[in-house]
């Protein structure tokens, strides 16, 4: 097969990170203009006077409490879904049981049904339960729409992970249930790392949902949180630009911790090849 | 006592047979193997006598006590896989700790068996390792030392030397074999390899498609096969086989082909040739030991053309084409032999062996045939 000459790669490579990069190189320039540098024209590519007032701004106002809610969100969301996730994805990957496929394709299904088309009803709903604006409501409904696609991606990750380990530690000694704490689910870290990524970025980018079903200060996610700085008589954009930059961190800092689990592969040795 | 008492032993899988009604009783401290080509059902079999899979009919009996039921924790067996299965998320010391402290041992023991058996091993250096981090050899040791860890009555093997390379694992047979010795406990090993199988087992038992075709010593197995399929399997460059026809009416003959050169049967076919019936087609085999190469004509000898010659070092494979059959002699390492070199060729007395050519059944020795 003939390759592409590296430097033509590695032009296109550069390429998709300018692309993917520069609205957010672009707001953080923004961040750090003051008021009238940032409606300039033409704009300025480098601030002349940088100044954190911004950031200063932002980090007084209550967004630091709204990234918080996200955060406390996010992570009981990554706890629910995986918690039922895991075991469901270990017996749809391990046990052969009647109606295994079809479940299967069930969950798959309600993946595909429109999220914007629920939130009626699901107002509906959170009303009746006495839950519209609490954090739980978020938890239970985001959990509810990540879990399948956890479901499917540690069903493939437990698939992978060799049967015959199973039968060693049932040798060994092992019940079931210590087979699959013990042995499997250490094994699909990556998998769990992958999942609790995805969950995360949903929920940390969610706003319809949090819009809707949320509305006292107490329960504010980040997102809405973000939409304060547009306001009816135009867009704060130096303090908007440093939200989001500020918003964006928790983010980079999660994949930093989990890249490395992501992209390990930890069933190396375990068997041949 | 850790005799194991197989007995009639069947499986099936949807409507697929893998077992029918094996019998076999493997003695206290034997080194007994189950040899045959893929899918003949070794594996399944060895996953019966494991727990690993439930039989579809018969009994499975360790030490005398019917452990068909019994789950495989408590049949004091230890298992080791043709894919090591080693966990990859613990250190070797992890893997060897395990199986103790499933089965709640005190920390003491858990030390004290742990530095026995690395040490027997040679694989104290690496306790604190990866699997990732180790090469095939050790991870196969590592793989034994877990096995050996609970002391257990049954050692089953399953085909554990098969990812290794050519060198290491002749070397690893030759431990494998000390280790049974320094132990005294039994051996069932799988494999598809009949040299392993030979150098390794007190007794072996050839099997293919979900039936025993023979249980037997290896040297018993090897000079007396009972059918076609154990003379095929056995020996590492195969029988020469031949379609004969037998003379009868009193003669010893046996005519290779139509026009061939006839064979005469020696003393050992004294109980069956009168049984032989005139012009019955049968199956001739001859191992490439027995073929001997003239450069002269002699009596009896059949004329060949060299058609390859294979040095080995050690010895020398000979290639003989002979009318529609080529025939493999085994000859000593110095013999010179050209291409194309026409030579003749006589087998060694008792060397032949006939099958029914029908039932591919061996005809010199019924009597031998499948006896657990």
């Amino acid at each position: 097969m003939k390759r592409f000459p590296v430097f033509v790669v590695y032009a296109l490579l550069i390429l998709a990170c300018v692309f993917a990069l520069f609205p957010i190189a672009w707001g953080f320039v923004t961040s750090l203009k003051n008021e009238s540098e940032v409606v300039a024209y033409p704009p300025a590519w480098i601030p002349s006077t940088p100044t954190f007032e911004n950031y200063a701004n932002v980090l007084s106002s209550s967004l630091p409490f709204y990234l918080l809610n996200s955060i406390l969100v996010a992570a009981l969301t990554i706890i629910l879904s995986l918690v039922i996730a895991v075991h469901a994805g270990y017996a749809v990957s391990r046990f052969d049981f009647r109606g295994r496929s079809t479940l299967l394709y069930l969950i798959l299904a309600s993946m595909m049904v429109a999220r914007v088309s629920n939130v009626v009803p699901l107002y509906l709903l959170s009303t009746r339960f006495g839950l519209l604006d609490t954090k739980l409501v978020l938890v239970l409904i985001y959990s509810g729409w990540q879990m399948p696609i956890a479901v499917w991606l540690l069903k493939d990750f437990f698939a992978s992970v060799p049967q015959t380990l199973d039968r060693a530690a049932q040798v060994d000694g092992y019940g079931p249930l210590a087979i699959f704490y013990r042995i499997s689910l250490p094994l699909v870290r990556p998998g769990l790392a992958a999942a609790a990524i995805l969950i995360f970025m949903f929920v940390w980018n969610d706003f319809i949902l949090a819009v809707t079903l949320t509305s006292s200060e107490s329960n504010r996610m980040v997102t809405v949180g973000l939409y304060n700085y547009v306001g009816q008589f135009g867009i704060q954009w130096g303090q908007l630009t440093a939200a989001v930059i500020v918003a964006l961190l928790p983010v980079i800092v999660l994949f930093g911790f989990v890249q490395k689990t992501l992209t390990q592969g930890l069933t190396a040795g375990a068997v041949k090849g | 006592m850790a005799e194991i008492g197989i007995d009639n032993v069947a499986k099936t899988f949807g409507s697929k047979t893998a077992l029918r009604g094996v019998n076999l009783t493997i003695a206290d401290g034997e080194f007994f193997s189950l040899l045959g080509p893929s899918g003949c059902g070794k594996s399944t079999l060895l996953n019966i006598i494991c727990g690993l899979e439930a039989p579809s009919g018969g009994r499975i009996f360790i030490g005398g006590k019917d452990v068909t039921d019994v789950p495989p924790k408590h049949r004091g067996i230890a298992m080791v896989f043709q894919d090591y299965a080693l966990y990859p998320h613990m250190t070797v010391r992890g893997n060897l700790e395990l199986p103790l402290k499933a089965s709640k041992e005190s920390r003491a023991h858990i030390d004290r068996k742990v530095r026995e058996v690395s040490t027997v091993l040679a694989i104290n250096e690496m306790l604190d390792s990866y699997p990732r981090q180790l090469s095939g050899g050790q991870r196969q040791r590592v793989a034994l030392g877990r096995a050996l860890v609970r002391s257990p009555k049954v050692f089953l093997m399953d085909e554990p030397l098969s990812n290794l390379d050519a060198r290491l694992r002749i070397q690893m047979r030759s431990e494998l074999r000390l280790l049974k010795e320094r132990l005294g406990a039994t051996v069932i090993y799988v494999t598809h390899d009949q040299a392993e199988a030979m150098t390794l087992s007190d007794r072996l038992a050839v099997m293919s498609a979900g039936e025993l075709q023979q249980v037997g010593t290896p040297i018993h197995l090897y000079s007396h096969p009972g059918n076609q399929f154990v003379a095929s399997f056995l020996g590492d460059i195969g029988i020469n086989m031949m379609d004969g026809i037998v003379e009868g009416g009193g003669s010893r003959g046996v005519r290779i082909d139509d026009a061939g050169p006839v064979l005469t049967l020696d003393a050992s076919f004294d109980g069956i040739v009168g049984r032989l019936k005139k012009d019955a087609p049968v199956r001739v085999g001859v191992r490439p030991e027995h073929v001997q190469l003239h450069r002269t004509s002699v009596p009896g000898a059949a004329e060949g053309t060299v058609v390859l010659c294979e040095q080995l070092g050690s010895e020398q494979h000979v290639h003989v084409r002979m009318g529609k059959y080529t025939v493999v002699a085994r000859v000593a390492a110095t013999a010179d032999f050209r291409l194309q070199q026409t030579v003749f060729v006589t087998f060694a007395a008792g060397a032949l062996r006939l099958f029914d050519k029908a039932t591919t059944v061996a005809l010199h020795a019924a009597a031998d045939t499948v006896a657990a």
